[in-house]
């Protein structure tokens, strides 16, 4: 009677502390500021992440790692080149999911996703993908053009599977790569607050009414010079006729 | 002034020496830099011979490199970029600048023959290449152009002095160096013409009867012996690494820069155009102008300058200037086509130094208002495209200008003025 009613208590309290800390954990109290960073055709799209910030639960997500998965717009894409050049410095953990044409310009390229991967070792982390603007097609009047970057969704794996315990209609599980490579994890979609507006990318386009006084101004340009040239090696093989032929 | 008279009278080895040296501490300061800088002082495109590398050690073809647009020479070349260390590349175009530096001074004096004054101008000659600013900044930030460059060096070398007795063990040479230029990079094959016209021998006026003319213009034994040297050695390495990689191979080394079709801002005329049309035109009256203008002046420069071997040199270093300036594409990189040819005829140009000062500052001044312009594009995203075009306008009618007064002011055999004494300059 005595045993029934002790291993009843032991119950109890692992109960409540399995139910205290996945409660804990499964809160998911994370907050995301998204910026553009530098100026021009080439910047940095940085994510500043803070797990926890009012609760008390701190470092509960030590050990795990956290995956961006970001969608860029046809007019925005990253270099895998460049992203593999930082892979293999360790600056970095992204890459590309599909293949990206670095040299297309907007109307002929697709949109692509970005997968960028970070140990967690803290409860607020910095995160970077540089990030590059394609040429648009020249419209009627010029200006700017705008391309929008949403938020990424933000994903959660833990290999010692302390997330198994958190609902799975909160954060459904999702099968992506572990690391970059082959194996695949199942990784926790975590939903978030973002703190920061949309991020708006705005690049100038050429002017296509300009087409006839570019079209003129460059042939006339070419024939001035080209006459030019001719000019000047005329004039020069009939005053030096001695010195240049034989 | 008296220490610059001292260090320009230092020895040849001594400025190889210094050359070598101030190469090296650029290539230090770009790794430095790149560290720091938002823009990067290594090239874009030693990033991709280094990745092209990286596929060959690991068994690979280079050009799973996505824009590895070269030669598989040129990855070769590069291994030891990943199996020694990143900056090997750098200094392996650094050494081919010096080489460069070290065969324009043998190829003046040769040129110069007996005169006492040939060591002096030649070793001019070399310095203008060796303290170059713009040779410097290329070979060091990792273009791999001063390669083609010095075997198109070569190749003259070999066809203008007689290093081995047996000259058709000269021209074999030249004509190897050549195709094995046009491998590396298309341009050179405009220096056929006039290497080959150089090797002829040409009475031809009002007077001369027109079978003796016509007899005249057919090939003689030096002409065949280049042109078959030059084509069986492009045919051979080019054969070779067809094989290797195939199509893919011909593609992206010669084949995608017949069709580039580069819309993205860049220092020639044609840029703002090729971008308002998108290069999508069936017919396409101003592109078709920009070439027929190159290959004209191509064939006249030849004609004029390269019918003598007295002048081949500046019939190539014209050529050079012409395929840069009326190029759909015009990159800093490609300056060094015209660059690496100008110590060859440098001592021919009977200028003012006031006249030269402001030439090459009307050039770089046009090529820095276009180049503030474009940062305010790409670094600054401002709407500036028709600011560039001028610029542009602007930079190609320098290039003009100054092909115009170089040819004007151009003697050959005036070797800077020297006189017999190597120290005083020649009355005008």
């Amino acid at each position: 009677m005595l045993t029934n009613i002790f291993s009843f208590r032991i119950c109890i309290v692992v109960f409540v502390a399995i139910k205290v800390f996945s409660a804990s954990k499964c809160d998911y109290d994370v907050k995301i500021a998204q910026i553009l960073i530098n100026d021009g055709y080439h910047r940095n799209l940085t994510y500043h992440i803070i797990f926890n910030e009012d609760s008390e639960s701190k470092g509960i997500y030590n050990g795990c790692r956290i995956g961006l998965d970001q969608y860029l717009p046809a007019g925005v894409f990253v270099n895998p080149n460049e992203l593999n050049e930082f892979n293999r410095l360790e600056r970095l953990n992204a890459f590309p999911r599909g293949r990206v044409n670095i040299e297309l310009p907007t109307e002929e390229a697709e949109p692509i996703n970005v997968f960028i991967i970070s140990e967690l070792t803290d409860d607020e982390i910095q995160m970077w993908l540089p990030v590059h603007a394609r040429y648009h097609e020249s419209v009627s009047g010029g200006g700017m053009v705008q391309y929008d970057i949403g938020p990424p969704k933000m994903y959660l794996y833990c290999a010692d599977r302390r997330l198994d315990v958190c609902d799975r209609s909160v954060s459904p599980s999702v099968t992506l790569t572990c690391n970059g490579g082959v194996k695949m994890c199942s990784w926790r979609d975590i939903p978030y607050t973002v703190l920061t507006d949309p991020l708006v990318w705005r690049v100038p386009v050429g002017n296509s009414n300009h087409f006839y006084i570019i079209g003129i101004g460059t042939a006339f340009a070419i024939m001035v010079g080209t006459t030019m040239v001719i000019r000047a090696m005329h004039d020069h093989i009939l005053k030096h006729r001695r010195l240049i032929i034989r | 002034m008296d220490r610059v008279s001292k260090f320009i009278d230092l020895s040849f080895g001594n400025h190889i020496c210094i050359g070598l040296t101030v190469r090296l501490v650029f290539i230090l300061y770009g790794n430095i830099h790149d560290r720091f800088s938002v823009v990067p002082y290594t090239d874009v495109d030693y990033k991709v011979f280094t990745d092209a590398a990286r596929h060959l050690v690991e068994g690979n073809s280079p050009y799973l490199r996505h824009t590895y647009r070269y030669s598989p020479l040129i990855a070769y070349l590069m291994i030891p970029n990943i199996i020694v260390g990143r900056e090997f590349g750098k200094i392996l175009f650094s050494v081919f600048d010096i080489f460069l530096a070290a065969a324009v001074k043998s190829l003046v004096e040769r040129q110069l023959g007996v005169a006492k004054y040939a060591s002096v101008t030649a070793k001019y000659c070399a310095l203008s290449w060796l303290y170059n600013p713009l040779s410097i900044g290329i070979s060091t930030r990792g273009n791999a152009d001063s390669f083609p460059c010095f075997l198109i060096v070569l190749s003259i070398y070999f066809l203008q002095s007689n290093v081995f007795k047996n000259s058709i063990t000269n021209i074999v040479l030249s004509g190897f160096f050549l195709g094995s230029a046009i491998h590396l990079r298309l341009y050179p094959l405009a220096f056929t013409f006039p290497m080959y016209l150089s090797l002829g021998k040409y009475k031809i006026n009002r007077n001369t009867p027109i079978k003796e003319g016509l007899v005249s213009l057919l090939p003689n034994k030096n002409q065949m012996i280049l042109a078959f040297s030059c084509v069986t050695s492009l045919l051979f390495i080019t054969y070779a690494m067809y094989l290797r990689y195939g199509y893919e191979f011909l593609f992206e080394t010669y084949i995608y820069h017949l069709l580039r079709k580069d819309t993205r801002h860049n220092f020639s005329i044609l840029f703002y155009y090729t971008y308002l049309t998108k290069d999508q035109m069936s017919f396409d009256i101003v592109k078709i102008l920009a070439q027929v203008s190159k290959c004209v002046l191509l064939f006249l420069l030849s004609l004029n300058y390269g019918c003598d071997p007295k002048t081949l040199p500046f019939a190539m270093f014209a050529q050079a200037v012409v395929l840069v300036a009326y190029n759909s594409v015009m990159t800093s990189q490609y300056f060094i086509w015209f660059l690496s040819l100008l110590p060859l005829v440098l001592k021919d140009f009977k200028m003012e130094p006031g006249k030269i000062v402001y030439l090459v500052f009307l050039w770089i001044a046009t090529q820095c208002a276009w180049l503030f312009f474009a940062y305010q594009l790409e670094f600054k995203c401002r709407q500036v495209f028709m600011l560039i075009w001028c610029q542009s306008v602007m930079f190609y009618g320098s290039n003009v200008f100054i092909l115009t007064q170089l040819i004007k002011y151009y003697r050959p055999g005036y070797a800077f003025g020297i006189n017999e004494s190597g120290k005083g300059i020649k009355e005008k």
